[in-house]
């Protein structure tokens, strides 16, 4: 390796007298060869008689073998960074017309306040700025000096009220019973005040015994009279999903006397708020359904379970998507008994979704002996199992998108660099017609609520190291304009607009991106490098006029937190995990006029979010 | 490859190669700076975590680095100078926060709420960067580390090193000759603090037993 510096004068000698000389000559000499001549053979005698200076050589090579070992562990960057950054050029691009020096912009940090001279001006000036950290994520807030005042101006801890939100949480008991807990939120502290904000009461318990070992994830129907429930199998190797009733409420221990209903809870569902908890074993119950499942597909492992390998529902056809759309809009019949709706299987991606309407859910699984890859399944209230939609062993469930199925598939051709082309249907799920979209390497889409805009990885995939789903390869994860079935002039449907933010740079693994129900909220949740279970957690605001990310309000940057979250009704919940091992939920409330966040404490028992 | 990246933006917004000049449009700076950060927000990340050893604050200045970038996008002389500009940015960046935190003395604000432990992230950066050699980085002068984590770490050439550090070519060779200088007597210490240490574990076991000997 030649010397990077080629030959040169060396100025001012750090390395006075014969063996510094020496040294300096060592230290140069580690850049390359040394140009001299003279200076070399000066070096190779002085070496030769000088231990103690050939022993400051050899650590000048250690050191230098010890500093380029480093070069292995980089640090990696958050994956939100270029959310981050550009939405602050996106406000520089407002600020500024032309490109000038001087001014600063409006980043806002907790540890670095004032970073560097104009900025730092800004900052001051820009008092309703705060820079927030929670559980070491910054919560960055907008620079608007004529904003309206905010509730964070509040001395330090001193929480805020808001209207009140409701948390659906649940807890394993060690007699395998899930108890439901209602958190309710009337008060949060500001996010920019590293204060520990006092928990709300949890207010209503129901007991629910699904008679499975380990509850995995829980999920409630948009009418919240179901949840579905994800339980390991009793012998470890698959996971089983079942259907469940919401039951009724009894008295928590921390809960007040009276025991109200949550608003929205089906009162049909929950109307016998005096009768015990669910019969563990109704007559729907795994051990029941064998008897009474009927238009099971011929499954083996009995009826109503679920057969990965079972044949698709419908067949493709080429009509069009936007005469089937939408199923009438009518009530979900409601479920009575637990309903095992697959079993011995394996969730790929994300748990799944109900249908905003509430009459199917559709989840991506696999055999849990990996017998063949994965297939989108649908279950609707009243059927004894789920059924697949698909039968190539390569789809995922992606979404609903205006009543329709969006499944995402690879091609089957691997590239050398063991990458696959993804693409992207749309599937009604009454008559199984299919649409591929026209979104070429496009990735597990989720649409927002009003149907206008999108995330998707926008990029190659390839196989997870486990094997039973995909990651993205190469490419961006990204927010676009979605364009559904029923768009007007839309020759193909579902055709994305180049305008695009990037929200994460490949490659990724697990990712989920939810808004709220009104769509003016995104959470957008990544997993670790290696570690699909544990990520970061961030909620952007939604600019209404462009469907963008509003760079005045990235709510939540890149907080720790486990797979798995619950947002709508003007509050993000999630689990933080802790360094013990253990994890805490964690809750940010929203209104026009504020944001903050509250920890909610369980009395000892160990707490998850109902998605 | 950066070369190839940055001609294909220029190519896009009807650049021309050689010094710069005139009024060039937002969304061409833009597009520049986007470019720029899909090619190397990473090792700038890296660099400045290595320098102030604090992966938050280092996102941060991350960010600072290449919104600075734009601003100041009309001095770039050269396309092809770019990462060399982005890291004397950078350093410039670390530089003013190390000096800042010199002038500013205030508690160390950890950003977690109290009676929560530090993220996981956080432990595993703490882990990485707590061995000998990252203790004895730290204890070197600031242009000295930027100067060896740029040339070793991140493998700059020399000219590239100069313009990094936004010295003279022979200022940047003398900086890190006798960076490699002050880390090697800054290890050397390091080693005999660590020794120190291991001697004090040790001495609790034997200093009684002195005690008790010499008691009557």
């Amino acid at each position: 390796m030649s010397s990077p510096f080629g030959s040169m004068a060396f100025g001012r000698d750090p390395f006075p007298g014969e063996h510094d000389r020496a040294r300096r000559l060592c230290a140069e000499r580690l850049a390359g060869p040394l140009d001299d001549d003279d200076e070399a053979l000066w070096l190779s005698t002085h070496l030769g008689w000088c231990a103690p200076c050939r022993a400051v050589r050899d650590e000048y090579e250690a050191q230098r073998l010890e500093l380029r070992s480093l070069r292995l562990a980089a640090p990696q960057p958050p994956r939100t960074l270029w959310a981050r950054t550009s939405a602050l050029l996106d406000r520089e691009t407002r600020a500024r017309p032309v490109p000038t020096l001087g001014a600063g912009s409006a980043v806002v940090r907790g540890r670095n306040p004032a970073p560097v001279g104009a900025m730092s001006a800004v900052l001051v000036v820009a008092v309703v700025v705060g820079v927030s950290m929670l559980g070491g994520a910054r919560i960055l807030r907008p620079a608007a000096t004529d904003a309206p005042r905010q509730p964070n101006l509040r001395p330090a801890a001193t929480p805020f009220p808001v209207p009140v939100r409701e948390v659906g949480l649940y807890a394993q008991l060690p007699d395998g019973r899930l108890a439901l807990v209602t958190g309710r939120v009337h008060e949060v502290c500001p996010l920019d005040i590293d204060s520990a904000c006092a928990a709300p009461g949890l207010s209503t318990r129901r007991l629910l015994e699904v008679g499975t070992a380990r509850a995995q994830a829980v999920l409630q129907s948009p009418t919240r009279s179901q949840l579905v429930v994800v339980g390991r199998d009793a012998d470890g190797s698959g996971v089983d999903l079942f259907v469940v009733p919401v039951p009724p409420e009894v008295p928590a221990a921390t809960a007040p006397p009276a025991v109200e209903l949550e608003p929205g809870t089906d009162p049909e569902a929950t109307a016998g708020s005096t009768q015990p908890p669910v019969d563990p074993h109704p007559s729907g119950s795994p051990e029941a359904t064998p008897a009474t499942a009927e238009p099971d597909p011929s499954p083996p492992g009995g009826p109503g379970m679920i057969d990965p390998s079972a044949p698709p529902g419908p067949s493709e056809a080429s009509a069009d998507p936007a005469a089937t759309a939408s199923p009438a809009a009518s009530p979900p019949p409601i479920v009575d008994e637990i309903v095992r709706i697959a079993s011995d299987v394996l969730i790929v991606g994300d748990v799944g979704a109900y249908a905003p309407d509430g009459q199917a859910f559709a989840f991506t699984a696999r055999p849990a002996d990996g017998r063949h890859g994965p297939d989108v399944y649908l279950w609707r209230p009243g059927e004894p199992a789920a059924v697949a939609v698909t039968s190539d062993h390569a789809s995922v469930f992606s979404d609903w998108a205006d009543g329709w199925l969006l499944i995402s598939r690879v091609s089957g051709d691997v590239a050398a660099d063991g990458t696959q082309q993804p693409i992207s249907v749309l599937v009604d799920p009454e008559t199984g017609i299919q649409r591929v979209l026209p979104m070429s390497s496009a990735w597990r889409p989720t649409v927002d609520p009003t149907s206008r805009t999108a995330v998707w990885w926008d990029g190659s995939v390839r196989r997870d190291p486990s094997g039973s789903g995909w990651v993205g390869a190469a490419g961006r994860l990204v927010l676009g304009d979605w364009r559904g079935p029923d768009a007007p002039g839309a020759s193909v449907s579902g055709a994305p607009s180049p305008s695009i933010d990037v929200l994460g740079e490949g490659p990724i693994g697990e990712w989920q991106a939810r808004w709220d129900e009104t769509g003016t909220r995104l959470a957008l949740w990544i997993a670790e490098p290696g570690d699909p279970g544990t990520g970061r957690l961030s909620l952007f605001g939604i600019d209404a006029t462009t469907g963008r990310i509003d760079p005045e309000a990235v709510l939540l940057s890149d907080a720790p937190a486990l797979a798995g979250f619950s947002i709508g009704g003007g509050r993000l919940a999630w689990l933080r995990p802790e360094a013990d091992g253990t994890s805490s939920v964690v809750v940010v409330a929203w209104t026009d006029s504020g944001i903050g966040r509250v920890d909610l404490a369980a009395d000892g028992e160990s707490l998850a979010v109902i998605r | 490859m950066a070369q190839a990246v940055l001609a294909t933006a220029a190519r896009r917004f009807r650049w021309g190669w050689g010094p710069v000049s005139g009024t060039r449009d937002q969304d061409a700076a833009y597009a520049f700076v986007e470019t720029l950060f899909a090619r190397h927000h990473g090792e700038i990340y890296a660099f400045l975590v290595r320098m102030l050893r604090d992966p938050d604050l280092a996102a941060d200045l991350t960010q600072d680095t290449f919104v600075k970038a734009y601003r100041a996008y009309d001095a770039l002389d050269a396309p092809g100078n770019a990462r060399a500009w982005l890291y004397q940015i950078a350093n410039r960046v670390a530089l003013d926060e190390l000096r800042r935190r010199r002038l500013v003395r205030f508690l160390p604000f950890t950003g977690q709420s109290r009676g929560t432990a530090p993220s996981a992230e956080h432990l595993a950066m703490e882990a990485r960067l707590s061995g000998e050699l990252q203790r004895a980085l730290g204890r070197i002068p600031e242009r000295q580390r930027a100067a060896l984590v740029l040339a070793e770490l991140h493998e700059l050439t020399g000219l590239e090193l100069a313009a990094a550090l936004g010295v003279s070519h022979d200022a940047a060779r003398a900086l890190l000759t006798r960076a490699r200088e002050s880390l090697r007597q800054a290890l050397a210490a390091e080693r005999r603090a660590e020794a120190e240490r291991s001697r004090r574990v040790d001495r609790p076991d034997t200093e009684p037993h002195r005690r008790e000997r010499g008691r009557p």
